[in-house]
């Protein structure tokens, strides 16, 4: 079987179990229809001349106190989400006002007369992606406050009222264009099959089981999207989606374009979460499993770093039936006792199981991971502090039954390949130092350093048999 | 004379070992200066470790300006490698990382001071084990200076 397997899981959900490796992230997507987003309605007392914002679609007491609806002022959250912050209602008995801010003291509220109402609803402090900025009028004669989307604050300013600033910055629809991306699998072909259609095109009578909404997408292109293009393979029956317009090397390898699948966003906007990419080539034998530990705090750059490290040690393994799995990744930062290892004294670094107390200490952290899994730790820098002394880049010295490696921070593709490679027993190519190495030797993987030549790097059939018969591998 | 590439690649050893450095001559300082502001900073890191290794005023120098560069690898690397420097390098380099406020590069120039430091190191170590605000920094502190003379 061949298949392109797509899922916003992090960890694969069970691709890693059933011989894919990571390709990268396809696309951005949404994880759901946004259900915690909510219509911010506006009414009016023309007794008081106050607006009243609320995301009840009743309007509270609004109806029963002299308030008119006057529709849809914006879109909000109803909870607190990544990068927003409370919206505050204040209300001032003496002037009829309503007042909202984002600001937990209230500004001058509290001193000017207003008592505090709770949290209206949850916006954004700053400009985001889909958001627009909500103005703040204030009428100087009635103390009324007016809030609105519109730039020239509608009829405020022939209307007594003063632009005050930005308030916030507010959804600019409920993405309410968001649909289900169905995802259907073919036991017989092995090819997962995404549309939009709710009764899976003509999958349901090709041999197709339905499994589910992989995640929410655009039908027609909204500000910023971009297409994602289906591909089709017909003589392996693989599914392949792309955001390329050119198809990457899917027209090349007898993949017919069959349109657009949906519209997506290509980079992180807000509310979005990567739509993973993996590839089943087929012919897994044996399979490992990679734990991934970071002593640094797990920015965008460092889940990229791991995403591109397993991506391509998952693709070099397979080419020997070798699958790679991935465990789990742990982000140890806040743990202060690790602290002091985040620059690891590796010592002369041998093969084995002669560790450092460094190294010791490190490599006995192995939540979730069991004992023939191989756990990848992260540092800031590895270090032999031996006279004459020296910087690493990785190393896969560990204590016995603690199978993994150390790596730092780089733009060497190949290196965790290189290190799991020592933890499934290669040896360097051209060692001991000094031998002159071949012509081909930098194009090994076990070459070492990372100046590898003529990538993606080759791995040999006796080093895959290696691999193979490690024990920390199991059967596919 | 080697280029800037050659350079690069043939410190770009994953476990750089005595070998790899013993290539390394006072030619390539113009190339291992430029190297310290290579984007990657292990590599950074690296060049640090192979001008400590050349008996060179020029080298020496440049080793002495990276103390102020903001990788924390990079300043790992200088107190790591300052045993190969000669001692008033050593001294002036290890006494402006002794004051990092990173924790790591803090460790490792006190794991530096060798065991007949000036007074002035002394007196910095002393105050580091008195008064810093790391638990950590003042154990290994203490310990350093239970074994120098």
């Amino acid at each position: 079987m061949a298949d392109h397997f797509y899922t916003t899981d992090p960890n694969g959900e069970l691709a890693m179990n059933a011989g894919y490796w990571l390709e990268g992230v396809a696309c951005q997507v949404f994880p759901n229809q946004m259900t915690n987003t909510a219509s911010f309605y506006r009414w009016f007392n023309p007794n008081t001349g106050d607006h009243f914002y609320t995301t009840d679609p009743g309007g509270e007491l609004a109806p029963a106190s002299g308030y008119i609806q006057e529709g849809i002022s914006c879109y909000v959250y109803l909870g607190q989400q990544q990068s927003t912050t409370a919206f505050y209602r204040w209300y001032n008995p003496n002037t009829s006002d309503h007042f909202y801010t984002t600001d937990p003291n209230g500004e001058l509220a509290p001193s000017s007369g207003y008592r505090y109402e709770g949290i209206a609803c949850y916006v954004y402090p700053q400009m985001q992606q889909n958001s627009i900025p909500l103005y703040r009028w204030l009428n100087t004669n009635s103390g009324d406050h007016f809030y609105t989307t519109d730039p020239g604050g509608e009829a405020a300013p022939t209307s007594g009222y003063v632009l005050e600033g930005i308030a916030c910055y507010v959804l600019l629809n409920q993405n309410a264009h968001l649909k289900e991306f169905y995802r259907w699998f073919n036991p017989g072909s092995g090819d997962h099959f995404y549309t939009l259609d709710p009764k899976g095109e003509l999958a349901s009578t090709s041999g197709y089981v339905f499994e589910g909404v992989a995640c929410y997408v655009y039908d027609d292109p909204e500000p910023n999207t971009v297409s994602l293009f289906r591909w089709f393979q017909p003589n392996t029956g693989d599914h392949f989606y792309t955001t390329d317009p050119g198809g990457e090397l899917a027209p090349s390898s007898g993949y017919v374009l069959e349109g657009i699948a949906c519209n997506v966003f290509a980079n992180p906007t807000s509310n979005t979460v990567p739509f993973f990419r993996w590839w089943n080539p087929g012919g897994c034998q044996q399979k490992i499993t990679v734990h991934f530990k970071s002593l640094l705090p797990i920015t965008n750059a460092i889940r990229d770093f791991w995403i591109n490290q397993f991506s391509a040690m998952g693709q070099l393994y397979m080419g020997g039936g070798v699958s790679v799995r991935l465990g789990t990744i742990e982000d140890l930062s806040n743990n202060m006792a690790l602290q002091p290892l985040r620059n690891l004294n590796v010592g002369t670094c041998p093969l084995g199981t002669a560790t450092t107390p460094n190294q010791t200490s490190l490599f006995a952290n192995r939540n979730n991971a069991g004992s023939n899994d191989i756990v990848v730790f992260l540092v800031t820098s590895l270090v032999n502090s031996i006279v004459p002394p020296t910087n690493l880049v990785g190393c896969a010295t560990s204590p016995a039954g603690q199978p993994g490696c150390a790596v730092v921070q780089t733009n060497a593709a190949w290196l965790v390949a290189h290190e799991v490679g020592h933890v499934l027993g290669l040896t360097h190519v051209c060692q001991p130092p000094g031998i002159p190495c071949s012509a081909t030797s930098s194009d090994s993987l076990m070459f070492p350093s990372t100046s590898w030549t003529n990538p993606p790097p080759d791995l040999s059939s006796s080093e895959y048999t290696t691999m193979l018969n490690s024990k920390l591998s199991d059967n596919c | 004379m080697k280029t800037f590439q050659e350079v690069r690649n043939l410190l770009s050893t994953i476990e750089a070992d005595e070998y790899t450095y013993s290539q390394i001559t006072s030619e390539d300082i113009p190339n291992l200066q430029k190297l310290l502001k290579d984007s990657e900073a292990w590599m950074s890191a690296r060049a640090i470790f192979a001008l400590s290794r050349l008996k060179n005023q020029e080298a020496h120098a440049l080793i002495e300006h990276a103390t102020r560069d903001k990788r924390i690898e990079v300043r790992v690397a200088i107190a790591v490698a300052s045993p190969l420097l000669p001692q008033a390098v050593a001294e002036k380099a290890l006494s402006m990382l002794l004051r990092d406020e990173d924790l790591g590069v803090k460790q490792w120039a006190i794991n530096s001071i060798p065991e007949n430091p000036s007074e002035n190191l002394k007196t910095q170590l002393q105050a580091i084990s008195q008064y810093d605000g790391n638990e950590y920094i003042k154990k290994i502190s203490r310990e350093k200076l239970s074994i120098i003379k």
